[in-house]
């Protein structure tokens, strides 16, 4: 067995779809209400971590649009999904408050006797996809947005949030072309003065070629989406740290065999020798309807007690 | 066409609001709503002739939306559910779970009545292969090329065939998820030839919003069996009026087609259709002349939206499509 989890945008049902489209003034209390659904389904899932399903995020960047300095703009794809996100403009000074994440997610829903997890963009992510008319050059746009982000962690860390995953799929698409050097400070100033843990989730893209360099930058781990990274690409690598592979497909409705996926896991584990070892899905569940989401979940859970890994 | 600036619209408009309010009414027979479609159809085409588009359809009043219309006619595909588009936006997706096959002549019926029913040239607009695979879930086929390629052979091109054989000249492959994986242009481009196969008929092909202004496209545009590509620009490019390179910045890659060596058509997107601010008619005039300038042959630029106009209420998509028309006429004028 090891450990799991599913981070991310979450499907809302096909309920709440419907009370959006209406506006319905429960809208509140029915966020609430199926919030509580998909965390007792993690539950029920058996899976290490419990988060908040972000049923009310518009993306992943739509909380930052209200820090001073920030606004929201036009929309684009996000990648190569038919799901698009608003960019935001950065115009001024980034002083995060370090309570955007916290307060935009639903710690009071969390059951306390969970270990809670919780997610937001990587600072290279984040410069890369939304855009700077402040900062005179990018490594100071970055490592601003380092600086919001790490009082973001920080706040997370001072709330019991005992794992934080930064989403990297910039990083993981654009590995042919990224400073690695440059976005390895920017991470490690996040992880810098936070108690919980730090996975950077690679994802969208195939990391191979610079998986080596990532295994440099001091966090807690690295998180592989396999259905963009071949796992014989990297298989050959020993890792000191933390290690997820990102085995459940979150961009199909075909679910993976038990057995197969647990065998595959557990030889490329027996070979990699991560200090801890999980299984996630390959990136955000909204990319998938609600019903087979849930369907998800259950075989992740399923899947990580298969895995044998010492 | 062998005058200047051919205008067209791309393809979908805002339901009528009454027509809309009809179809989910239960205790109207379905009879009854054919009926009103096809008053709502004939209303579409009558002002898309009034305003002056030489090519017209109806708006493709008839269809719930260009992904979900289709698949509900194409054997081995199931709705899966909804996701999200953007915000509170949500589409309905589907499985590939056997292989695909053509169920029925889904567009025949609408584009028989276009046709009784329009003095003007009739352009059929069609999902194309490439974007019914892309916005779907592909648990059958092996890889995306095999799932693409068979709805290009046994269900866009039948169902090419099947209009082209009742009278159809024009047909319109509409592929949004184009360019969206650059990586995959192979496959988008071998698609867009096996539904072209055999068919006499005049193909364009309509891409929109799929991310690196077509850069990706352009090496593919002389291998494509197309006779234009229709695409965006509008939205990209400044509002100042003129012709110069750098305040005509959204149709910069106009220039690559060329240097590629491009000579086919090109549909120019003249109006954005994600915003109700009118284009003056002269800032229309201007786009297309810097389009004439770079391509060369005014015959070749067809003027027309950036893509349809179904996000604008009706008043505002008219207005727009009058000025794509108006704005042709002055181009042509300063040609002439």
């Amino acid at each position: 067995m090891i450990k799991s989890y599913a981070l991310g945008i979450y499907p809302r049902s096909p309920k709440l779809i419907a009370a959006t489209r209406k506006n319905d003034k429960k809208l509140p209390t029915m966020f609430s209400a199926e919030k509580k659904k998909l965390i007792k389904e993690q539950q029920k899932a058996k899976l290490s971590y419990i988060c908040d399903p972000l049923l009310d995020w518009n993306d992943m960047f739509r909380p930052f649009a209200n820090v001073k300095g920030v606004s929201p703009s036009a929309l684009n794809r996000f990648f190569e999904t038919n799901t698009f996100y608003r960019k935001l403009i950065v115009s001024d000074q980034l002083n995060g408050y370090g309570n955007v994440i916290k307060s935009n997610i639903a710690l009071s829903l969390l059951p306390k006797k969970n270990h809670v997890a919780a997610c937001m963009p990587d600072p290279y992510t984040f410069a890369d996809l939304n855009e700077n008319k402040f900062y005179k050059n990018y490594a100071d746009y970055l490592f601003a947005i380092a600086d919001m982000l790490s009082k973001e962690a920080q706040t997370l860390s001072k709330t019991n949030v005992e794992f934080i995953q930064l989403n990297a799929p910039s990083i993981a698409y654009r590995a042919e072309s990224v400073d690695i050097a440059l976005v390895k400070d920017a991470i490690e100033r996040v992880k810098r003065n936070t108690k919980s843990k730090v996975y950077l989730h690679l994802y969208f893209g195939n990391v191979s070629k610079i998986f080596s360099k990532l295994l440099d930058i001091k966090i807690d781990g690295l998180n592989v989406d396999l259905s963009t990274t071949a796992l014989n690409s990297i298989i050959n690598y020993k890792v000191d740290n933390g290690l997820c592979l990102g085995a459940i497909d979150a961009m199909n409705t075909k679910m993976e065999d038990v057995k197969d996926t647990a065998r595959i896991i557990s030889d490329a584990l027996d070979k990699m020798e991560p200090k801890e070892a999980y299984i996630s899905t390959t990136c955000d569940l909204e990319f998938l309807p609600y019903d087979f989401a849930v369907k998800k979940l259950s075989r992740l859970g399923t899947i990580s007690r298969s895995v044998r890994y010492d | 066409m062998t005058r200047s600036f051919p205008t067209q619209e791309i393809g979908s408009l805002k339901k009528p609001e009454w027509l809309l309010e009809l179809v989910r009414n239960k205790s109207i027979s379905d009879e009854d709503k054919n009926k009103a479609r096809n008053d709502a159809a004939y209303l579409n085409i009558k002002t898309l002739e009034d305003i002056g588009l030489d090519v017209v359809y109806d708006g493709e009043v008839r269809r719930v939306e260009m992904y979900e219309y289709p698949v509900r006619y194409i054997d081995g595909f199931e709705f899966a559910g909804l996701v999200r588009s953007w915000d509170n936006k949500y589409y309905k997706k589907a499985r590939c779970v056997g292989k695909v096959t053509y169920k029925k002549d889904f567009h025949l019926d609408e584009f028989k009545f276009v046709k009784q029913n329009s003095k003007r040239m009739v352009k059929v607009p069609v999902t194309g292969p490439y974007t019914l695979a892309d916005w779907s879930y592909n648990e059958f086929y092996r890889n995306k090329e095999e799932f693409v390629l068979d709805l290009a052979r046994n269900v866009v091109r039948p169902l090419i065939q099947d209009l082209v054989k009742h009278g159809a000249q024009i047909i319109q492959i509409d592929e949004p998820a184009a360019t969206t994986h650059p990586a995959e242009m192979k496959i988008f481009a071998d698609a867009i030839n096996e539904c072209a196969k055999g068919i006499r008929a005049k193909i364009t092909v309509h891409a929109c919003y799929s991310g690196n202004e077509y850069q990706a496209l352009v090496p593919y545009t002389l291998e494509i069996k197309a006779a234009q590509f229709a695409l965006e620009f509008a939205n990209r490019d400044s509002w100042k009026l003129g012709v110069s390179d750098n305040v005509r910045n959204g149709y910069s890659v106009l220039k690559t087609f060329r240097e590629h060596g491009y000579n086919g058509e090109i549909g120019l997107g003249v109006v954005d259709v994600h915003v109700d601010d009118l284009e003056p008619v002269e800032l229309v005039r201007d786009r297309l002349l810097y389009a004439a300038k770079v391509l060369g042959d005014p015959t070749k630029v067809y003027a027309n939206p950036d893509c349809g106009l179904r996000t604008r209420t009706r008043s505002i998509a008219f207005e727009k499509l009058r000025r794509v028309v108006k704005g042709a006429e002055l181009a042509r004028q300063v040609l002439s």
